[in-house]
C-alpha cells in the first residue's frame, strides 16, 4: 500500500512539471523573424528584421529596424522596441551590407553561438549595397525569404551564384585563409538579382566577382547543373553547350621534388546545335573540333579566374590545406623558406568535355 | 525496489552502452590548440583495446561470481573493511549522476530553451530517474533497449544526411603520433568508467556471458562516438572545438528531403539517453546505500539517493565555476587510476591473502 502511495505521489510530483519550465507566449504575442539585414553606417550597426505577423501569415510582413553599437546590441534594441516577443528560430536568410561586410564578418560565428539568433543552417547572402533594401524590396515583393533561398539554390546549379550557409561562413572564418565566397543580390527598385560572388579576405569583403569569374570558381568547386556556356570558335561562331554536370576535382602533386597541383574538369554536355541551325550529332570530327575549342574556354575561365584570386591572394580552393594534407613535410619545408606563393607553384589543368547525345 | 529480477547480457550492454555514449553529446575533441582530427579518431580506437584491457581485473574478479558485486568481493576479502569500498562508489556515482544531471540542464538551458528554469529540470529529471530507479532494473534494461535502438537510427540518419557536407580536407594530414601525443588524446575515452563500475555493481543482477556483453557494449560505443566524430570533423572542421555542443550543431545541419529541422527529435531521443544513464545510477546508488543504512528503511535508498543527487546537482548549476571543474575532473586519470586500476587491484590482493589463509587453515 505504501510502496503505491508512493508511486502515486511521485507521478503527481511529475505531472507539476508537464507545466513547461518556460512562460507560455501566445502565438499573436510573438513576432516570427523571417530575414535579418545587418548594415554598417555612421559607425553603428543597423539591424533590419523582417517580421511575420501571426496574424496574417501571407502578408508581406513588416520591418523593425534598429542600431547598436555591435550587431548583438543592435538585435537587442529590435527586441526593446518590439511589444511582442521575438522569435529568431524561423529565420531562413541573412543578408549582409556591403559596407558591414567591409568591416568584417567575424562576428557572424558570434551570432550562431549566440542563442538561437540564426541557425547553422541559415542562408547568407551579400548585398551589393544596403541589406535594409534588399529586405525592404523583398518584402515589398512579397518574396519569402524561403523563395529567395531556393532560388540561390536553383541558381547556384546554373553557375550564375553560390550558395552559402552561416555553418559555411563559420568555417571558413575558422581557417587559416579565411577566404570564401558569398553570393550576392542587388535591390533595383522593384526586383532583385542575384549574380556573381563577393570574395571575402581575412574575414573582411575584398571585392567582387562577376557571373563568369563565379562560373570559373564552380567549374573547380561546384557542380554544375543544367547550366548553359557560350563558347566561339573561330569556323563555326557562337555554339552553346547545355551542360548536364559538371565536376572539378584539385589533386596536389610532387613531381622532382617540386609541389604543385593537378585541376581536373570534366564537364558533359548535350551536343550544341549551331548558330545556323546546323546539328553536328553525325559529324564527330565537327564536335572534336567544338569540344576542343569548349575546352580551351573552360581553360581560359578557370585561369582567368585562379590569376583574379591570385592577385587578391586570396586561397579560396584551400590550397595550402590541400598541399598540408597531402604533403605535410614537404610543405612545412616550402612555408620555411618562403618560397613562391601556392598560386606561383606549377599547376596542371586538364579539361575535358563529353558530348552526350540529344 | 525491485532488486531480485536478472536481466539478460545484451540487455546490460545497452544499458553500459548508453550510460557511456552519453560523452557524446558535450563531447568536444580534445587539443585545443592545434586540431588533430586523425589522433582523436585513432584515440577512439586505441580506448577500446585499453578499456578491453581494464575489464580484465573485473572479469577475475566478477566473472565466476554470479552472485556478488564488486562490493560484496570487498567485504568478503576484507570484512568490514569492505564499507571503504562502499563509501568510494557511493562518491563516485552521486559524483557522476550530478554533474550529469547538471550538464543536461546546462544543454537544455543553452540550446534549445534558454530562459527555463534550471531548478525546475534538475528536480524533473532526478525524479524521473528516481522513478526508473524504483521500478528497478529490468524496467530499465528494457526502456535502454528502445532507446539504443533510436539513438542508433537518430546517429545513422545525422550521419547520412551531412554526407554531402563532408570535407575530408578537414581531417588534414595524418603524422605519427609521439607518445605522449597518444596518450593525450586516449585518455578522454578511457577516463571514464562509468559503464565498467556499473558492470561492477549490476553483476548479480544480469544473467548470461559477460564477457561478450561488456565487451559488445565497449565496442558499440566505440562505433558509434567514432562515426559520430568523423562527421564533426570532416563536416565542421575547425569549428568542431569551438562549438559547445559540436553533435547537437551536427544534427540541427541533418536535412533529408522533407525531413528538416530534426534537432529536437534528436534532443529528444538524448533527454531519453539520460534519463536511462542516470535511471541506472540512481538504482545502484540505492544498491550501494543498502550496505551503509539499516535494513528496515531499505524501501527509501532510492529516495536518499536521488536526494544527495538533486543537491549535488542543484549546486552545481548554481556555481558554473564549481560546475566546469568537476566536469573536467571526471576525465582526469584520477578516477581512473582509483576505481578502473588501485580497487580491482587491492581486491584481487586481498582475494589471494584471503585463499592462501583458507587453504593454510585447512593444511
Amino acid at each position: 500500500m505504501k510502496k503505491r502511495i508512493s508511486c502515486l505521489l511521485l507521478c503527481l510530483l511529475l505531472i507539476w512539471s508537464l507545466c513547461g519550465c518556460v512562460k507560455t507566449v501566445q502565438l499573436n504575442e510573438r513576432a516570427i523573424v523571417e530575414a535579418i539585414g545587418i548594415d554598417y553606417q555612421n559607425g553603428a550597426y543597423v539591424v533590419t528584421l523582417r517580421l511575420l505577423d501571426p496574424n496574417e501569415p501571407d502578408a508581406e510582413g513588416f520591418l523593425s529596424v534598429s542600431e547598436g553599437e555591435t550587431i548583438l546590441d543592435a538585435i537587442d534594441h529590435a527586441n526593446r522596441k518590439q511589444g511582442r516577443e521575438i522569435f529568431y528560430n524561423h529565420n531562413n536568410l541573412l543578408v549582409m551590407g556591403q559596407q558591414a561586410a567591409e568591416t568584417g564578418l567575424t562576428y557572424l560565428t558570434g551570432l550562431m553561438d549566440a542563442a538561437g539568433h540564426a541557425r547553422p543552417n541559415t542562408s547568407v547572402v551579400l548585398a551589393r549595397g544596403k541589406a535594409s533594401e534588399v529586405i525592404a524590396v523583398s518584402a515589398k515583393e512579397g518574396l519569402s525569404a524561403k523563395e529567395l533561398d531556393t532560388a540561390i539554390e536553383n541558381e547556384e546549379k546554373s553557375g550564375a551564384v553560390l550558395k552559402a550557409y552561416l555553418i559555411d561562413v563559420a568555417k571558413r572564418l575558422n581557417d587559416g585563409s579565411g577566404s570564401f565566397l558569398l553570393p550576392t543580390v542587388s535591390a533595383n527598385e522593384d526586383s532583385l538579382m542575384l549574380d556573381g560572388a563577393g570574395l571575402v579576405k581575412s574575414g573582411k569583403l575584398a571585392g567582387f566577382l562577376n557571373t563568369d569569374d563565379l562560373r570559373g570558381y564552380l567549374w573547380l568547386a561546384g557542380n554544375l547543373e543544367d547550366a548553359v556556356f557560350t563558347a566561339n570558335d573561330e569556323e563555326y561562331g557562337n555554339f552553346t553547350l547545355a551542360i548536364k554536370n559538371s565536376k572539378g576535382e584539385i589533386v596536389p602533386t610532387l613531381q622532382d621534388g617540386k609541389l604543385g597541383f593537378s585541376m581536373k574538369v570534366t564537364v558533359k554536355a548535350h551536343i550544341p546545335i549551331l548558330k545556323n541551325g546546323e546539328e553536328i550529332a553525325q559529324d564527330r570530327e565537327k564536335q572534336q573540333k567544338l569540344m576542343a575549342t569548349a575546352e580551351l574556354a573552360i581553360q581560359n575561365e578557370l585561369l582567368h579566374t585562379l590569376d583574379l584570386f591570385q592577385k587578391k591572394n586570396a586561397d579560396v580552393f584551400r590550397l595550402e590545406e590541400r598541399l598540408s594534407q597531402r604533403y605535410p613535410k614537404e610543405q612545412e619545408e616550402r612555408r620555411k623558406v618562403e618560397g613562391p606563393t601556392v598560386f606561383q607553384l606549377p599547376t596542371k589543368i586538364t579539361v575535358s568535355v563529353h558530348f552526350i547525345g540529344l | 525496489m525491485k532488486t531480485n529480477v536478472k536481466i539478460s547480457g545484451s540487455q546490460l550492454a545497452g544499458i553500459l552502452f548508453l550510460s557511456q555514449v552519453f560523452a557524446l553529446l558535450n563531447f568536444t575533441p580534445p587539443g585545443n590548440n592545434e586540431v588533430k582530427p586523425w589522433l582523436v579518431l585513432l584515440g577512439i580506437l586505441i580506448g577500446f583495446v585499453v578499456k578491453v584491457l581494464f575489464f580484465v581485473p573485473f572479469y577475475v574478479l566478477l566473472g565466476r561470481e554470479k552472485e556478488k558485486n564488486l562490493i560484496d568481493v570487498g567485504y568478503h576479502a576484507f570484512g568490514k573493511g569492505g564499507v571503504i569500498f562502499a563509501i568510494l562508489f557511493l562518491v563516485y556515482l552521486v559524483f557522476i549522476a550530478g554533474v550529469t544531471t547538471a550538464q543536461f540542464t546546462s544543454f537544455l538551458n543553452d540550446r534549445l530553451f534558454t530562459g527555463t528554469s534550471q531548478l525546475i529540470i534538475c528536480i524533473t529529471l532526478v525524479l524521473a530517474a528516481l522513478y526508473g530507479a524504483y521500478m528497478g532494473i529490468e524496467a530499465i534494461a528494457r526502456t535502454a533497449s528502445i532507446a539504443a535502438f533510436l539513438l542508433i537510427l537518430s546517429v545513422v540518419f545525422v550521419g547520412v544526411a551531412v554526407i554531402p557536407r563532408v570535407e575530408v580536407l578537414n581531417l588534414k594530414a595524418f603524422l605519427p603520433p609521439s607518445a605522449q601525443e597518444l596518450w593525450q588524446y586516449t585518455l578522454p575515452f578511457i577516463s571514464m568508467p562509468t559503464d565498467l563500475l556499473l558492470f561492477a555493481l549490476l553483476r548479480p543482477q544480469m544473467k548470461g556471458n559477460t564477457k561478450k556483453s561488456v565487451i559488445g557494449s565497449f565496442a558499440l560505443t566505440t562505433a558509434v562516438l567514432w562515426v559520430s566524430t568523423f562527421f564533426i570533423y570532416t563536416v565542421l572542421g575547425g569549428l568542431a572545438s569551438r562549438v559547445t555542443f559540436p553533435f547537437y550543431t551536427l544534427s540541427t545541419l541533418a536535412e533529408v528531403s522533407i525531413f528538416r529541422r530534426l534537432d529536437s527529435v534528436h534532443m529528444m531521443i538524448w533527454v531519453f539517453v539520460t534519463f536511462i544513464r542516470l535511471s541506472v545510477i540512481q538504482f545502484c546508488i540505492a544498491r550501494v546505500l543498502g550496505y551503509m543504512l539499516p535494513f528496515k528503511v531499505r524501501r527509501s535508498y532510492p529516495a536518499i539517493g536521488a536526494a544527495l543527487v538533486l543537491a549535488l546537482s542543484i549546486w552545481f548549476t548554481s556555481r558554473y565555476g564549481i560546475f566546469y571543474g568537476a566536469y573536467l575532473f571526471q576525465y582526469t586519470p584520477f578516477v581512473m587510476v582509483l576505481f578502473v586500476l588501485l580497487i580491482p587491484a587491492v581486491l584481487l590482493v586481498g582475494q589471494l591473502i584471503r585463499k592462501k589463509g583458507k587453504n593454510e587453515e585447512k593444511n
